[in-house]
């Protein structure tokens, strides 16, 4: 991807925001992988190479579950869906990103010592 | 081999061919929108597909996640499985023993 973007997404941090991407409704990876791009004002870039195997690794842990329906341009996809677990999930995550963005910005933005 | 293993490994065979046919319709899904987002943005067909595969990444690294959480997932039942029997032998150890009583026997 170009240079403008803020870069690739990291694992982890991919596994939360796919989490809270299909909070609202259920998705296909493509439309995941726009809306990604979309909502961080192409801030953020999905590398695919990590996309599927993040869907996969949650779906292995019971966080989002799966299904083959009809897409909009009338074809056969496989939308993901999170589940309850996932919802527990994507609190606790976000309470970490919360508390990890907060001490790293503390630094960066604190008075030199 | 007999009849039960023969139809588990069946019942396996079928279960990991669905997975990989599943897995080749997601890819080729996500490609074809990908190729259609770049034909949109402007670039020739064949351009288009190349740029979306080029994107996707390694199909292989793509399936091999794919059967990473299959088996992950079958192993998980499988150790959820173990622990419920475990669970119930030691409720019942009478009736365990019969039951492997009877199954040795037959």
């Amino acid at each position: 991807m170009s240079d403008e973007r803020g870069g690739e997404v990291i694992k982890g941090t991919l596994e939360m925001i796919v989490l809270e991407v299909l909070q609202q409704r259920s998705m296909h990876g493509w439309g995941i992988t726009e809306l990604i791009e979309r909502r961080s004002d192409q801030l953020l870039s999905v590398n695919q190479g990590s996309l599927y195997p993040t869907l996969y690794r949650l779906v292995a842990r019971g966080w989002i579950s799966s299904e083959w329906k009809t897409s909009d341009n009338n074809r056969q996809a496989r939308y993901y869906t999170i589940t309850r677990a996932g919802r527990r999930q994507l609190a606790a995550a976000r309470a970490q990103w919360e508390k990890l963005s907060r001490g790293v910005n503390l630094i960066l933005g604190g008075a030199h010592a | 081999m007999t009849l039960r293993e023969r139809w588990a490994r069946f019942r396996g065979t079928i279960r990991r061919d669905a997975l990989e046919r599943e897995m080749n319709r997601e890819m080729q899904f996500h490609l074809d929108m990908a190729a259609q987002r770049n034909a949109e943005r402007g670039m020739r067909p064949e351009m288009a597909k190349r740029e979306a595969q080029l994107a996707f990444g390694s199909t292989e690294q793509f399936k091999e996640s794919g059967r990473e959480a299959y088996r992950a997932r079958t192993a998980e039942n499988v150790a959820a499985d173990v622990r419920f029997a475990l669970r119930s032998m030691r409720r019942a150890p009478a009736f365990t023993v019969a039951a492997i009583v009877t199954v040795a026997l037959g």
